[in-house]
């Protein structure tokens, strides 16, 4: 109840406070000064919160990180092939350190992301460009929030239906070609995933493709060319960059989505490209870690930070690349 | 005119690509749009079920006997009510003997029905001594093959639900004494390991605590770190620095949140694990980089002669932001805040991580109980095994789906309401 | 004030309305039809959603001439010169009634190609707009389009052939796999003239093709002007009367959507007939 209690003053109370202080004080200017002073200091603070969290994340996940990896080495861990963090808490086992190679954690996450974006890269461009170009605003006005929502729905709810429905229609339908599909696939879960993200990549390259002036598609619609003409010849090639970073971003969105595949991928650390097997992610894995009672010591429950900075530096990687790009892209055209 | 020959004879081909490409982007559209469909059409399907649930109606005799301390308010709540319930189906079904058919004839009855009953009895205490017919609820294999998701065709020993027990149901059945109503118990109780005697509200108040938590967080901070972004700050790199972090924070997978969560709030400060308190703190610092993008947006809407003008009549640059500026952009700071709540109210990774996953049958009271929250409850549920907790999941689904659009039909109110043109 | 009235008023032989913006049935001044014309416009009205911006314009285009096309902003000048390749379908609200034929063909009949039809009548826009591709890659564009070309070598005449006739080559020719958007402004409007003349069409229609450029880049394009005119009919729109004089044969004069008047470049430039006219050449106004 303190925590509440203090929460509640300091970011409730206290800005009242000062507003309140604020009214009071219109005539006498000294005081005003005092009470503006108050106020900017804590605004400055409310911004500083920012920088304070990401020195948090970066702190808490480095720190816990180290320590695991006293216990099993950097390089273990980033290049082992063996996964398999429940043998290691048991004090019989010859040390710990071979069950803890996350590679097969990145390549289960990475196939995943990569079925996921080639359902999503096609499916949310070609939206995006049937939308800006060729919809007529009948269909737009529909299609645009319908895509929206698929973008508002929480994704345990996609996990859900990947596990419940998806996955064991994907294994139905592939087996009548005989094919031996597990029924935690990773194909299921890239798919649904793929669905997730589309709304994401189409109304990034909406933006993008937006940007596009007019004038170069007139140049090329005065030259003769076809709709789809310009659009593959003209404003694709000029979005193009655009694009890439609208796409870089959705890949670090696929790599840190947890609940479609902590609901609808496998947990077993198969280090497979095969897509109807089972895999597991480095999502997955920082969740089976962490839930159920674990002590703050454990290799196991470090393994998790270390996974998770993993995680962070790879997707902040993406994402600072990916928001340069746009950037740039966006300023070439203003 | 030979130019125009040429261009003539590959219109054909140029045409018929055209039309491809066309067909690809309505393809793409329609496949979204069809998968939606797919979606929320499976969910209501295997959803709407749980508004029903069944109940059986049993004469229960309750004998003096019952109550060896008489009909004191002790004994009364003390009594054996799960014998009476199964002497009472022993003699609605006389010709069960054997141990093994009569403990698979008690297992018809929900283990929750002796609550029921005890209620009702310590109410009306003239109960006792007489047969009164109750409807009792009914277990959760009984309601799913009541509901018609148990294919009898299919081999016995691939069933929970055995040929016998669908005899005994056809027979009620042909009786009477088996019916479905509108499931209250759905909406009233916290979580339970028994589906029929499973509810949402103990996540639902979970939810509302988590980001009742959030919302008094992330809006102060985010509209106050705004304002100081977007009117006082100068640009330094200081600025800079802070900007490119609120973008690249907004990036981050949720999940790392609840690492943040874990080490600090739970491990170094030892605040309790399974808290909505917590929950809410770290949705609140998720959703801050949402919140203070789309409020800067909101006071960069605000147009400057409205800044002039009451900086014109003496006002101190603070006042001008706090009594001129900020109303008109509030908003537009509204419908940002709403939109990260609405994503707090559908995350669940970043609540797994510190503990929200508990399984807990009491509904919190307070951001300080243990709970969980709803898209939480629909993993615990998702992840069980029974057949009946398929609907529910479902049904938790719908739930959280209706909060959603409700909470977006307010954003496009309010942007009805307020918009403006400058 | 209503002595300058007065002044402008010069009636002639011919009925002139003296107030033509609120004639319905006014009358251009002039001779708008041609002998055997390139194009030919007749009653042409154009509307945008509901507001009208041409009114009843019917003007011709000669062959191998160059046609300016003068008024004051928002006459109607681009509209007008964009209905000759339906570079106003991309406008979703663009209506557009009366007749236009090219070579005696209804361009907006059911038969009409659009590509066709565009690749015939060129365009070159106000700002240069070269696409994000190489120079070479520019000109070429077209002509991979409409597959005018059946080998590399052919193309890359073609190409040559255009920079040259687009006055070009001499300064690109050795950067021609750099991009197109990194030559400076009057080589980027070259660039769009040797893209059009690169598909050898019959008109090339040009709005305002040199008000994004400095005095030297203009007199470059205007002596292109009067090279190209040798083998296409040209259709210019530009605020300056001095270039519409020294490029222009004929000369057409518009007013809040109605074509005033229309003659030869040198009477319309010394003795138009009509008092807006004169108004805007003058200076009074525009
Ligand atoms: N896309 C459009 N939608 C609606 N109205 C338009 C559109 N384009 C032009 N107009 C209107 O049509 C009228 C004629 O415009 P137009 O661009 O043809 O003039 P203009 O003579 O070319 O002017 P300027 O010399 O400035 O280029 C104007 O009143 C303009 O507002
Ligand atoms: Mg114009």
């Amino acid at each position: 109840m303190t925590i509440l209690s203090i929460l509640f003053v300091l970011f409730i109370v206290a800005p009242i406070c000062m507003l309140v202080a604020l009214s009071l004080a219109k005539k006498n200017r000294v005081l005003r000064n005092h009470v503006e002073k108050v106020i900017k200091t804590f605004l400055i603070s409310c911004a500083c919160l920012a920088i304070f969290t990401t020195i948090g994340i970066v702190l808490s996940v480095l720190f816990e990180s180290v320590r695991f990896f006293q216990v099993v080495p950097i390089t273990d861990f980033l290049f082992g092939l063996q996964w398999s963090p429940q043998m290691a808490i048991r004090e019989d086992q010859v040390g710990s350190s071979g069950a803890f190679g996350a590679v097969p954690l990145f390549a289960g996450t990475f196939l995943i992301t990569i079925i996921a974006m080639l359902v999503a890269v096609p499916l949310g461009l070609m939206s995006a460009i049937y939308l800006s170009e060729y919809a007529t605003s009948k269909i737009r006005a529909f299609a645009k929030p319908t895509l929206e929502i698929l973008a508002g729905i929480p994704t345990v709810v996609y996990g859900f239906f990947a596990a419940l429905t998806v996955a064991p229609l994907i294994r139905d339908n592939l087996e009548a070609f005989g094919l031996n599909v597990s029924s935690e696939s990773a194909l299921a879960a890239g798919i649904v995933m793929g669905v997730m993200i589309l709304p994401f990549v189409s109304s990034l390259s909406d933006d993008v493709i937006n940007a596009v002036p007019q004038s170069l598609r007139d140049g090329s619609y005065g030259l003769g060319a076809t709709s789809s003409e310009t659009v593959r010849r003209v404003v694709f090639p000029a979005a193009l960059p655009g694009i890439v970073g609208s796409i870089l971003l959705a890949v670090s969105r696929a790599i840190g989505e947890t609940m479609i595949v902590v609901m609808a991928a496998g947990l077993s650390a198969n280090l497979t490209a095969n897509p109807f097997e089972s895999v597991t992610t480095v999502t997955v894995q920082i969740v089976t870690l962490l839930v159920g009672d674990q002590e703050f010591d454990s290799p196991k429950t470090l393994a998790a930070f270390a996974l998770g900075l993993t995680l962070f530096a790879v997707t902040l990687l993406l994402n600072v690349i990916a928001l340069h790009v746009v950037r740039k892209y966006k300023e070439q055209y203003e | 005119m030979n130019q125009v020959a040429l261009i003539q004879r590959g219109l054909a081909r140029r045409y018929r690509s055209e039309k491809r490409f066309k067909a690809y982007g309505l393809t793409a559209i329609v496949s979204g749009v069809t998968f939606l469909v797919f979606l929320l059409g499976t969910t209501f399907l295997n959803g709407y079920t749980a508004l029903l649930q069944t109940y059986i109606a049993v004469d229960v005799t309750i004998l003096d006997s019952d109550f060896d301390g008489g009909l004191s308010q002790e004994s009364l709540s003390k009594s054996d009510y799960p014998g009476i319930i199964k002497r009472s189906l022993r003699e609605a079904f006389p010709e069960v003997t054997k141990r093994k058919e009569k403990s698979e004839l008690y297992r018809l009855i929900s283990s929750g029905a002796q609550y029921d009953l005890r209620e009702k009895v310590i109410d009306n205490p003239e109960l006792v001594g007489q047969t009164t017919t109750f409807w009792l609820l009914a277990d959760d294999e009984v309601d799913v093959y009541m509901k018609g998701r148990i294919d009898p065709a299919v081999p016995e020993k691939n069933r929970r639900l055995k040929n016998r027990s669908i005899a005994w149901i056809e027979q009620l059945r042909d009786q009477g004494r088996i019916e479905r109503n509108f499931n209250i118990l759905f909406f009233t109780n916290g979580d339970s390991r028994e589906p029929e005697q499973a509810g949402i509200l103990g996540a639902v108040m979970g939810s509302v605590f988590t980001i009742l938590v959030t919302m008094l967080l992330a809006f102060p901070i985010g509209v106050a770190a705004a304002i100081y972004l977007q009117e006082f700050a100068r640009k330094n790199r200081f600025t800079d620095l802070i900007e490119v972090n609120i973008n690249n924070l907004a990036a981050v997978p949720s999940i790392i949140f609840g690492l943040l969560g874990l080490a600090i709030f739970l491990n170094f400060f030892h605040m309790p694990r399974s808290i909505p308190l917590v929950g809410g703190m770290v949705l609140a610092l998720m959703t801050l980089p949402t919140i203070i993008i789309s409020s800067r947006a909101a006071l960069g809407a605000v147009p400057p002669s409205i800044r002039e003008a009451a900086l014109g009549v003496g006002a101190s640059p603070v006042q001008t932001v706090l009594h001129h500026v900020l109303p008109l952009a509030m908003p537009g700071m509204l419908t940002g805040t709403i939109i990260g709540l609405a994503q707090a109210l559908g995350e669940t990774a970043p609540l797994l991580v510190i503990g929200m996953v508990a399984f807990i049958v009491d509904i919190p009271g307070s951001p300080m109980d243990p709970g969980t929250a709803l898209p939480v409850q629909i993993y615990l549920w998702a992840d069980s095994p029974e057949r009946a907790f398929v609907e529910r999941t479902s049904a938790a689904i719908m739930v959280l789906l209706l909060f959603l659009i409700a909470i977006n039909g307010l954003i496009v109110l309010l942007r009805k309401k307020f918009e403006r043109r400058w | 004030m209503n002595q300058t009235a007065l002044e402008f008023s010069k009636p002639t032989e011919r009925n002139i309305s003296d107030d033509p913006l609120n004639d319905p049935n006014y009358k251009t001044v002039g001779e708008v039809t041609v002998p055997n014309a390139a194009m030919t416009t007749k009653n042409v009205d154009v509307h945008y959603g509901d507001k009208q911006a041409i009114f009843n314009v019917s003007l011709d285009v000669g062959r191998n001439e160059v046609l300016a096309m003068i008024g004051p902003s928002g006459c109607g000048k681009s509209t007008f010169i964009r209905c000759l390749n339906r570079m106003n379908d991309t406008i979703d609200i663009c209506r557009i009634k009366g007749d236009i034929r090219l070579d005696g063909e209804d361009i907006y009949s059911r038969n009409m190609d659009v590509v066709l039809l565009r690749a015939r009548v060129g365009m070159v826009f106000q700002k240069p707009n070269p696409f994000p591709k190489s120079v070479y890659d520019n000109v070429a564009y077209g002509v991979n389009l409409h597959g005018l070309s059946n080998n590399k070598s052919e193309l890359d005449d073609i190409v040559e052939d255009a920079l040259k006739r687009a006055g070009l080559w001499d300064e690109v020719s050795d950067r021609l796999n750099q991009p197109g958007t990194g030559l400076s402004g009057g080589q980027q409007q070259r660039l769009c003239i040797a893209r059009a003349i690169a598909i050898s069409p019959e008109i090339i229609l040009m709005d305002e093709p040199c008000s994004a450029l400095d005095p030297i880049a203009t007199a470059k394009i205007e002596e292109l002007i009067d090279e190209l005119s040798q083998r296409y009919s040209i259709c210019i729109v530009t605020h300056s009367m001095q270039q519409a004089a020294r490029v222009s044969q004929r000369t057409a004069y518009f007013h809040l959507g109605k074509l005033i008047e229309v003659g030869a470049t040198d009477i319309i430039f010394t003795n138009p007939s009509h008092r807006l006219t004169e108004g805007y050449i003058t200076g009074r106004f525009g």
